[in-house]
């Protein structure tokens, strides 16, 4: 990037002494009016002391002869602002007859900065000038090195206390100012670290090079900065972007200066992955959170160049960014500085001048056009970031459109399909979005017609090709949704007061399409209706999945879970567990009670387990033939070519990969690899895993192991008992019948038989399969029912469920289920 | 905590999702951009063919239902 660096020319710039130092106005009625000239009595005013003062120094910076600015905050709330800049004339003033410093200190609207061949631009807090802090100064007194000497003047609210004199000598040269902000006109003195902190730091970031340093002495420790920008601007953009997810990794800079002006504008830019654009701007060092010419220049060039680019470059195709699309995510700072600054506005923080819009705008183009060229997959970025923002932007646009148009969508008309409540009192009733072939049938019958209306949904299957099914809610069913709801839709439609019932209430199958439907309405309502999930008007219908029958009793069960454990328990009613002896000296074991149903619960734990275990692809009896001496399984594993392997420790586990690395290059005819290169193999495969299951399995197998259950036992074959004596390790005994079990691995299904036995057990696949009564009495019905109300944290997981069925990637959609299902036991939302 | 707009995929920093002005976007734009998805069919969920397709169930235990 061809930049033009600013050189320094002290040599050219006429001597800095009294005679530069021009009056303007007397020093007067600052005290009585301190609001007009530094914004406030409260904290805004009280920094601006500070400001005012370090904008001293800063214009020696910009002049070339101050490297260092040092401001401290002491232990009694005093500031003192030093530099190393040339050090304020103490020379006597021709007009005033005062020494200049003295002038300058105590002189409204004096200050070497009214005189461009001091200071071709300054800064400054609008050329009021540091004689205002010496009147809202409870003491002010100001420290001079120049010339071989050290001088000294002091004032307190705003009235000379000492004349300036000579107090010593010294080869450097600089000035320090140091004061104590007057409580009789602040409510509060305190100055703020981090606000200072974070005007200085902006101040180092506008002048490259400069070195300002903070020092708070009222803590303990005492706190400390020093801001110095190598890079200028690019360190500020650095910083505004930092913790942010950028477009590009270079920031694009650019500067340019008018030698006859003294003018010069500095821009540097990124673009981060937001929404929102951040385009700080600065005039003469003065934050001009209004804008003005030079932030406008900068943006009609930006969207000019951009265009004209995209264009060219044929990045455009049929979009058309608007400089909204193109500034989306934009990081920018424009640091401009000229002679005679012109503010305006509320706080006088907008630059006027239209020759800077103008300078601005002409150098923006030409440098952004000359990068854009010469970086163009920087530019491809950037470009294509704008087109997705256009289309976003018109696709809003068609959006709200499209709800003022349908202005039948926000209420009046009830959609045909909707079998409405004769009660009007909204508070009272409730609405199933019902989604199953009959179940919108049975559930019209079976409600409660003053309180329950029921819309039936379908989902509609799009295409079945061998390997997947894509299923979606189409636009008419999400009309016929809103237009029952009542409430509209949309930033400026939707209005919760309209809604028309007090529970929404989803009611879909219990297979993986209904929690597919389930997924995209919770999805719709999260992110278009929140407020409805906020209030707690959202919940989800649970119908049962089985039906239990024993004698006359009848039962719902809601999971395979639930209905396990209705197994054992029924299972469990009078049965005692026999563990027979073994080897000589062996006692039976009899389990019965409550000793058996604590039992029972571990082996459903390890029935869990074990589940996860063969999902790894290894049976759980093979897995079982790892265990060390002591009998523990092994808890790390290691993936190699889809394979997992178990290990019983990290280092094994790495001892493996280099195994297989060595063995993958002695595949590629790399007999003799270095270290160096199985090393980079093995770093390419996924390092040793520990299994956290595995280690609750070890914990749980000591538990059964201490119950008398050995893993011994966990599989037999019946073989290995019909020997002479033909008889099975384990039993059950009822009064009435024994029935042999023989491995662990069948005590748990032998028990569940058991309870089974007698039952009529209905297995429901869909809603449609319960008549209209039960449907009422299992899920509809107030008394009886169990809803599940859905919060919003249930509906960041239904999105991020649903980002991935939606995705394109099979694999990653896969790979997700599982590791979930893996995690959590329970995937259901 | 970290939040990316579910409709331009943007990371926001926010206390919680439900802070934003615009739930659970970055900006109305991106919602009505959302809305726009819903209302023209382009939101479609779809998953591998699994058993459940060739009608298999399965009782807990894999045995035969008893009558």
């Amino acid at each position: 990037m061809p930049t033009e660096e600013v050189e320094a020319k002290p040599a050219k710039s006429k001597a800095y002494n009294a005679e530069s130092i021009q009056v303007l106005k007397g020093l007067e009625a600052v005290r009585k009016r301190p609001d007009m000239y530094i914004g406030d009595r409260h904290t805004r005013g009280l920094h601006h002391l500070v400001y005012e003062v370090v904008d001293n120094s800063i214009d020696e910076a910009m002049a070339g002869f101050c490297t260092k600015i040092e401001v401290v905050v002491h232990a009694d709330g005093s500031i003192s602002v030093s530099d190393n800049g040339r050090g304020i004339p103490v020379d006597m003033h021709k007009t005033e007859k005062k020494p200049a410093i003295e002038v300058a200190l105590s002189m409204l609207h004096a200050g070497g900065k009214f005189d461009h061949d001091s200071y071709k631009v300054s800064g400054g807090l609008h050329g009021v000038g540091v004689s205002c802090v010496t009147a809202l100064a409870e003491w002010l007194e100001a420290e001079v090195r120049r010339d071989g000497a050290v001088w000294k003047i002091e004032f307190a609210r705003g009235k000379k206390t000492s004349d300036l004199r000579q107090v010593g000598k010294s080869t450097k040269t600089g000035t320090k100012i140091s004061f104590r902000a007057d409580p009789e006109i602040f409510s509060d003195t305190n100055f703020k670290y981090d606000t200072l902190a974070s005007r200085l730091r902006e101040l180092a970031y506008l002048n490259e090079g400069l070195e300002i340093s903070l020092r708070d002495e009222r803590t303990n420790p005492v706190q400390e900065e020093t801001f110095k920008a190598k890079d200028g601007l690019k360190t500020f953009i650095k910083h505004l972007n930092a913790g942010k997810d950028v477009v590009h990794s270079d920031v694009i800079h650019f500067r340019k200066e008018e030698p006859e002006s003294g003018a010069m504008v500095e821009i540097a830019m990124q673009y981060n992955d937001s929404y929102s654009e951040n385009i700080p701007c600065f005039a003469n060092n003065i934050n001009t959170i209004e804008g003005g010419t030079h932030l406008s220049g900068f943006k009609s060039a930006l969207t000019r160049t951009l265009n004209f680019y995209g264009k060219k470059a044929n990045l455009l195709k049929d979009a058309n960014p608007t400089g909204d699309d193109l500034r989306e995510g934009l990081v920018a700072v424009i640091n401009v500085r000229v002679r005679d600054p012109q503010f305006e506005g509320q706080t006088k923080t907008k630059l006027s001048n239209s020759d800077v819009g103008t300078l601005v705008e002409t150098v923006t183009n030409e440098m952004l056009g000359i990068y854009l060229e010469e970086n163009p997959g920087t530019a491809k970025k950037i470009i294509s970031k704008a087109v997705q923002a256009a289309a976003a932007r018109e696709a809003a646009r068609k959006a709200r459109d499209l709800v003022r148009r349908k202005g039948a969508l926000a209420s009046g008309n009830l959609p045909g399909k909707l079998a409405d409540c004769s009660e009007r009192d909204a508070t009272l009733t409730e609405i199933f979005l019902v989604e199953g072939d009959s179940a919108g049938g049975n559930a019209k019958q079976g409600r409660d017609r003053r309180t329950q209306a029921i819309l039936p949904l379908r989902g509609k299957i799009l295409n079945v090709e061998k390997a997947r099914i894509d299923k979606m809610l189409a636009h008419q069913e999400i009309f016929i949704m809103i237009q029952a709801l009542g409430a509209g839709i949309g930033s400026e439609e939707f209005d919760i007061a309209k809604l028309r019932y007090n529970k929404v209430i989803i009611m879909t199958d219990a297979d993986v399409d209904g929690s597919h439907i389930r997924t995209l309405l919770l999805t719709f309502f999260f992110r278009q209706m929140p407020e409805l999930i906020k209030q707690g008007h959202i919940y989800v219908a649970q119908p049962p999945l089985y039906r239990v029958r024993r004698k006359k009793h009848e039962e719902f069960v809601l999971s395979d879970r639930e209905m396990k454990a209705t197994l054992m328990r029924l299972g469990l009613e009078g049965q005692t567990l026999l563990i027979r002896p073994r080897a000589k000296g062996e006692k039976l074991v009899e389990i019965a009670g409550v000793k058996f149903k604590e039992l029972g619960d571990l082996l459903m734990e390890l029935e869990e387990m074990v589940r996860f275990v063969e999902r790894r692809g290894l049976s759980f009896e093979k897995f079982l033939e790892l265990r060390d001496k002591t009998g523990a399984l092994p808890n790390w594993c290691v993936r190699t070519n889809g394979d997992f392997k178990y290990v019983f420790s990290e280092e094994e586990g790495f001892d493996l990969l280099e195994q297989e690395a060595r063995a993958r290059l002695a595949a590629a005819d790399n007999k003799k690899p270095t270290d160096e290169e199985v090393k980079k193999v093995q770093d390419e495969m996924a390092e040793p895993e520990e299994l956290f299951d595995i280690r609750e399995l070890n914990k749980l197998i000591t538990k059964l192991d201490a119950r008398g259950l050995s893993m011994a036992d966990w599989h037999h074959g019946p073989e290995e008992h019909l020997g002479e004596k033909a008889e099975y390790r384990f039993a059950l005994a009822a009064e009435d019948a024994v029935t042999e079990v023989a491995c662990i691995e069948e005590i748990l299904p032998s028990i569940r038989r058991a309870g089974q036995k007698g039952l009529e057990l209905q297995r429901y696949k869909g809603l449609g399969e319960m008549n209209a009564d039960q449907l009422w009495e299992t899920t509809m019905d107030p008394a009886r029912r169990t809803l599940k109300r859905v919060t919003l944290n249930d509906l960041a997981v239904a999105d991020t469920m649903f980002t991935v069925l939606m995705g394109e990637g099979v694999e990653v959609r896969r790979e997700f289920i599982e590791r979930h299902a893996l995690e959590v036991k329970n995937l259901d939302v | 905590m970290k939040w990316r707009c579910p409709y331009c995929r943007t990371q926001i920093e926010v206390a919680s999702p439900e802070a934003l002005p615009h739930v659970p976007f970055c900006s109305e734009r991106c919602k009505m951009a959302d809305l726009h998805g819903w209302l023209t069919d382009k939101y479609v969920v779809s998953r591998p063919v699994d058993e459940t397709d060739l009608e298999i169930e399965k009782m807990p235990d894999d045995e035969s239902t008893p009558e």
